[in-house]
């Protein structure tokens, strides 16, 4: 079994950083939801926000650094610019080193990157200014959390959006990378 | 009963409009991701519109203008947050104030990052 660099990096991005961060939301949200009085002793409280602190910086830093590296290192193979001798219309094998090119060859494929990539490459860099609000606001309240119920709420409602989109993101990105991936 | 109850005082503060410390800080993050998600959209559909804007917007050729939508995005999200921060020390608006105008702006992001409403509002607006 080979990797190239760029299946590394696709890698990175979309099972490394991504994965984790849509992983740890599991563990976020249920720390935000279980941050009750009545469900939790004083010094579980006190246990707990500090395990959400760290838990939601760090999943800031993950997302962020997953639309970075998805942005600015595996984004520019995908949509490079195949030579002029290679047929754009067909998909040809020398076609598949250019995964947008080879997508939008086909109409059966064409969507994949009209819809899918358009939506994913757009929608994914709303997910690190959520994840941030969402770490600030823990980090802001902190033991607060466990008796300001609007400030929870609005906490997790963020979050879930947050989840929602990268979850759009993730699953694009994994068709396309089935469809065109890039090698 | 009340299953879930906060302290008379805090319960005395909301009610008077007081905003707390940690609400203030909420609410300067909370608008500007939303201020950050509108730019995003507008950029997005931008770009979609306007040729000359879609050049300024290419500020990496292997990105294409998705370096520029992101990058002004994120300023937008930074500048505000900053911006905010200070100035909702001095007078900051409710915490529920601020999530409807975060809600807001969030919808606009996403709406106008969603191929389908982009494209069609570029088609409208400038058809090819």
């Amino acid at each position: 079994m080979h990797l190239t660099d760029r299946e590394l990096w696709t890698l990175i991005h979309g099972m490394g950083f991504g994965a984790l961060y849509l992983l740890a939301f599991a563990g976020g949200i249920a720390g935000l939801y279980s941050l009750r009085t009545k469900l939790v002793t004083v010094e579980g409280i006190v246990d707990r926000v500090s395990r959400l602190r760290w838990g939601s910086a760090v999943m800031a830093v993950c997302v962020w650094l997953t639309v970075f590296v998805g942005t600015f290192i595996v984004y520019p193979w995908y949509r490079a610019t195949p030579p002029e001798t290679i047929d754009t219309k067909v998909q040809s094998a020398e076609l598949l080193d250019y995964p947008r090119y080879w997508l939008l060859a086909s109409e059966k494929t064409a969507e994949y990157h009209h819809f899918g990539m358009e939506w994913k490459e757009h929608v994914a860099w709303i997910t690190p200014f959520l994840a941030t609000v969402v770490a600030v606001g823990v980090f802001a309240y902190g033991k607060e959390l466990s008796t300001d119920k609007r400030a929870r709420y609005i906490l997790m409602g963020l979050f879930i959006l947050s989840f929602a989109l990268s979850g759009v993101a993730g699953l694009f990105g994994a068709l396309i990378t089935k469809a065109a991936p890039i090698l | 009963m009340a299953t879930q109850s906060i302290p008379a005082e805090q319960a005395a503060e909301q009610a008077a409009g007081y905003v707390s410390a940690a609400d203030r800080v909420m609410n300067a993050a909370m608008i500007a991701s939303g201020i950050g998600s509108a730019v995003l959209g507008l950029m997005v559909l931008g770009a979609e519109v306007n040729g000359g804007l879609k050049a300024f917007l290419t500020w990496d050729k292997g990105v294409g203008p998705l370096a520029g939508k992101a990058g002004v995005a994120v300023i937008a999200f930074l500048i505000s947050w900053v911006a905010m921060h200070f100035a909702f020390q001095k007078q900051s608006p409710r915490l529920m104030t601020a999530l409807w105008i975060t809600v807001g702006l969030l919808a606009v992001g996403v709406a106008l990052t969603f191929p389908p409403i982009y494209m069609g509002i570029a088609a409208l607006i400038a058809p090819h």
